[in-house]
């Protein structure tokens, strides 16, 4: 709590009418700082639409196939479209000149054989076609690093500027590819055709071969049926002759005879038979009735032998007669058939004298013999005739063939013939048909070297800032005597000068041996360190001797406007509007300038001009020193009682 | 050595500052050859008047012309004839410097030789190691030292302030008396002080004046110390 109340009267400490104001400038430092700083840096790449730079189209049209490759306008016209840059479409001189001088910060060359080279797509060894980026890093190193991260859009806006050309020129050559493939198609479909027709010149062959095979196994056939039945005839006929015409009809006769005989024979025993068979019958039922009227015989054994021969007299006479009668019937039947075989028997010696089975069989296998050999003789006909389309076919589809095979040679001769080197660095160069060259006229080569003039710079500002804290501006006394304001102002600068020079020149050594600064020119460099120290502390004496303490303030503020207008990062362009108005009026510019050139190489002009430049601030500091020093000889109350001192 | 020495003229001269009157309403008149005080406490505006007399402060109203010269507007010329000695904080001894560096540095800058300055150190009564740094000197020696180096440019007039301060009081008596021989030569010696010496002097007392307490001074040049 006593700290915090003690701190508060710290603050009451500043009263009157100038001291109020110091917390709040103090407050302001930051702000001073950062603000000035990050306003000026908020969006650089976002700002380069401001940056000019040199586009030159040196492009040749060519003429691809009957298409006009233009890739050069092409390229322009997207640069146009995107207005990455502020694009300046001039001629080479002006473009080397301008870059040279600063007017743009780098230039981009669309050599002659652009459009060329882009044709040459469809060629067995395209060639990769080349833009030209040249960078000048006395105007600038970050503005070539900017240059590099677009470099990767523009590669993209060629590459689709060459792809277009492509396209172009392969279309074409598609278009040809096409007529000839067309062509070979035709050509293929008359081969089918022709080869449709051979397939059934061949089918056809086969099946009048198969023809003439089966007119010959019938053939063959044929002819073994007429001999095997040309021997059966011979045996048959002459036994059939023999048998019908004389056995048959004398055997028929005696069995017809026998048969009636049998008959009659039968008939007799089976009248017989049955007349036995009755009176056994009758005996029987005799002997029974005798029982029957005469118990007492009944038992007597003498009637019943009787009896039971009696008994079995009747049924083997019954079973007799039986028999007799079925041999009767089957004779009878037998008898008939003999007449109707011997009926039969007539007809069939007939039939026998006319059998002409044998024959039959002749003459049908000598039918068959006949009509396979027909078919022999019409199949032998079919395979002539087929094989003619056969041959047919056969020729058409050789002149198909041959066409195609011309064709296709033709087609061939438009397809460049390749090897997997050949195919490997045309793909190569087809995926990405530019290459963007990038020169520097004065290269800086690392970050270090290109931005040593903007640190150098900071460096011998600071060192100003710093010196007139310690070193006292002028010197009273002389200040009282009888000495020239010209003095009096050299007296105070030169201490400070003379340290700010040997500081520079030691950061200078440092860099130089320490990093390897290697400045294309080291005394320049040297000198020009040496000029812009003496510079810088000669406006920080100035202030100092006129402001006192704010002076040191109003340094820190020059210090600030400075590193945020002087172009030591980013291309001027890309700033806020103030930064660049107030750009040429700054000190720190020149130095960066005239750094660049000693360092990285440029124009000498520029060189001469921030040395100009940078003496004349110079001289101009030590003559307002001058003129405050005379105004310093007369007090006022506020430097008797500074209220803000350092 | 004879001086011609400077004569002041004041008449209700005022001084104005940024926090206000610093001084007002002077009147004064210093002839040749005196030893003219002007007294009065810290804030006063002891100095800044000083200053006025020295041609090296406007004043803003009243009369002031010295030896004919009427300021402001004869500044410059005033200027030539008054030399300020010890004048804080814009003409005072580099207490880095050796005495002989010192001596070297009041050569330069008001072309006197080697000779005017060793009689102007013996006219103070002063024989100072020249090796000796200026703070090392006794305070007494080193106001003495810059009256010396002020004198060997033969001005009209000396102004020399802060006479009492940091000096015992048993210095004070050498330094008055040295100043009075000073001012024995025909040269106006014009001093600052809190009292007022003993014996003859031209006395002018400033009352404290009333703008509270006094602005913090601080060294112009002193910066980092």
């Amino acid at each position: 709590m006593k700290a915090i109340r003690l701190a508060r009267l710290e603050f009451l400490r500043f009263r009157g009418p100038l001291r109020r104001w110091v917390p709040l400038v103090l407050i302001l430092v930051p702000l001073l700082y950062g603000g000035l700083y990050l306003w000026s840096n908020w969006d650089p790449y976002g700002r380069l639409g401001a940056v000019p730079v040199a586009v030159v189209n040196n492009d040749h049209p060519v003429r691809h196939d009957k298409e006009l490759i233009d890739a050069g306008g092409q390229f322009v016209e997207q640069l146009k479209a995107a207005r990455t840059f502020d694009w300046h479409f001039t001629d080479s001189a002006d473009a080397r000149s301008g870059l040279e001088q600063g007017r743009y910060y780098f230039t981009i060359e669309v050599p002659r054989d652009f459009s060329a080279k882009l044709a040459s797509a469809a060629d067995a060894e395209p060639k990769r076609a080349e833009l030209l980026v040249t960078k000048n890093d006395a105007n600038g190193f970050i503005v070539g690093i900017m240059a590099d991260t677009v470099r990767s859009r523009l590669q993209n806006q060629i590459n689709a500027a060459a792809h277009a050309s492509y396209a172009r020129a392969l279309y074409g050559e598609l278009d040809q590819a096409r007529e000839k493939l067309q062509m070979a198609s035709e050509a293929s479909k008359e081969l089918v055709k022709s080869s449709e027709l051979g397939e059934q010149g061949t089918a056809a062959l086969t099946k009048g071969l198969s023809g003439v095979r089966d007119g010959a196994g019938r053939i063959s056939r044929g002819v073994s049926d007429i001999s095997s039945a040309t021997a059966q005839l011979d045996a048959q006929i002459g036994d059939l002759t023999e048998v019908a015409t004389e056995k048959l009809p004398d055997a028929v006769g005696t069995v017809v005879g026998a048969s009636g005989v049998a008959v009659r024979t039968l008939d007799e025993i089976s009248t017989a038979t049955a007349a036995v068979r009755d009176r056994s019958a009758t005996g029987a039922t005799d002997l029974e009735e005798l029982a029957r009227k005469h118990p007492a015989v009944g038992d007597d054994p003498v009637y019943r032998r009787a009896l039971d021969n009696a008994r079995k007299l009747s049924s083997t006479a019954t079973a007799t007669s039986n028999a007799a009668e079925r041999a009767l019937g089957t004779a009878q039947e037998a008898d008939s058939r003999a007449r109707a075989l011997q009926k039969d028997v007539q007809p069939l010696r007939e039939q026998v004298r006319e059998s002409t089975g044998p024959m039959e069989t002749l003459t049908k296998g000598t039918g068959e013999l006949e009509a396979g050999s027909k078919g022999v003789t019409s199949g032998l006909s079919t395979l002539v005739a087929n094989s003619g389309v056969l041959q047919t076919g056969a020729d058409q589809l050789n002149n198909g063939a041959k066409r195609i095979q011309g064709l296709v040679a033709g087609g061939l001769d438009q397809i460049p013939p390749t090897n997997p080197g050949q195919v490997a660095q045309a793909a190569d160069v087809l995926a990405s048909p530019a290459r963007i060259e990038t020169a520097n006229l004065n290269p800086a080569a690392v970050y270090g070297r290109g931005l040593a003039p903007f640190f150098f710079s900071i460096a011998l500002w600071v060192f100003g800032l710093f010196a007139y804290l310690v070193l006292r501006p002028l010197n009273f006394r002389a200040v009282a005597g009888r000495v020239g304001a010209t003095t009096i102002t050299l007296a105070g600068y030169l201490p400070a000068a003379t340290l700010g020079v040997v500081g520079g020149l030691l950061l200078y050594g440092v860099v130089d041996l320490g990093l390897g600064l290697q400045p294309r020119n080291m005394w320049w460099t040297i000198g020009l360190v040496a000029l812009a120290a003496a510079a810088f502390v000669a406006i920080d004496h100035l202030l100092r001797t006129a402001f006192g303490a704010v002076g040191g303030l109003l340094s820190l503020v020059l210090l600030m406007v400075q590193l945020t207008a002087c172009g030591g990062l980013y291309p001027v362009e890309t700033t806020p509007g103030p930064f660049q108005v107030i750009h040429p009026y700054l000190p720190m510019t020149y130095l960066v300038d005239g750094l660049r050139v000693t360092i990285s190489g440029g124009l000498t002009e520029v060189l001469v001009e921030s040395a100009v430049m940078l003496a004349g601030f110079l001289v101009a500091a030590l003559a307002m020193t001058t003129a405050v020093v005379m105004r310093q000889r007369m007090w006022t109350i506020g430097r008797l009682h500074p209220q803000v001192a350092l | 050595m004879d001086i011609d020495g400077a004569d002041f003229f004041a008449r209700g001269i005022t001084a104005l500052g940024p926090e206000g009157i610093v001084f007002e309403n002077v009147d004064l008149r210093f002839r040749p050859g005196d030893l003219g005080v002007v007294t009065g406490p810290g804030g006063s505006g002891r100095t800044a008047l000083l200053y006025a007399l020295a041609g090296r402060l406007r004043t803003v109203a009243g009369y002031l012309e010295v030896s004919g010269y009427v300021l402001p507007a004869r500044a410059r010329a005033v200027r030539r004839l008054v030399l300020p000695a010890r004048l804080r904080p814009g003409f005072e001894l580099e207490d880095k410097y050796r005495v002989r560096e010192a001596v070297t540095e009041q050569r330069l800058i008001f072309g006197v030789s080697e000779l005017d300055v060793e009689k102007s150190l013996a006219a103070v009564g002063l024989d100072p190691d020249p090796w000796a740094l200026v703070c090392e000197l006794h305070p007494a020696e080193r106001l003495l030292l810059s009256v010396a180096l002020a004198i060997a440019a033969e001005p009209a007039a000396i102004v020399v302030d802060d006479i009492d301060v940091g000096l015992p009081r048993g210095s004070r008596a050498r330094v008055w008396s040295a100043l009075r021989a000073v001012a024995q030569t025909g040269m106006t010696v014009v001093a600052g002080s809190t009292d007022a010496p003993p014996g003859d002097a031209a006395v002018v007392h400033l009352p404290l004046f009333q703008f509270g307490e006094p602005t913090e001074i601080l060294s112009w040049n002193g910066g980092l110390r």
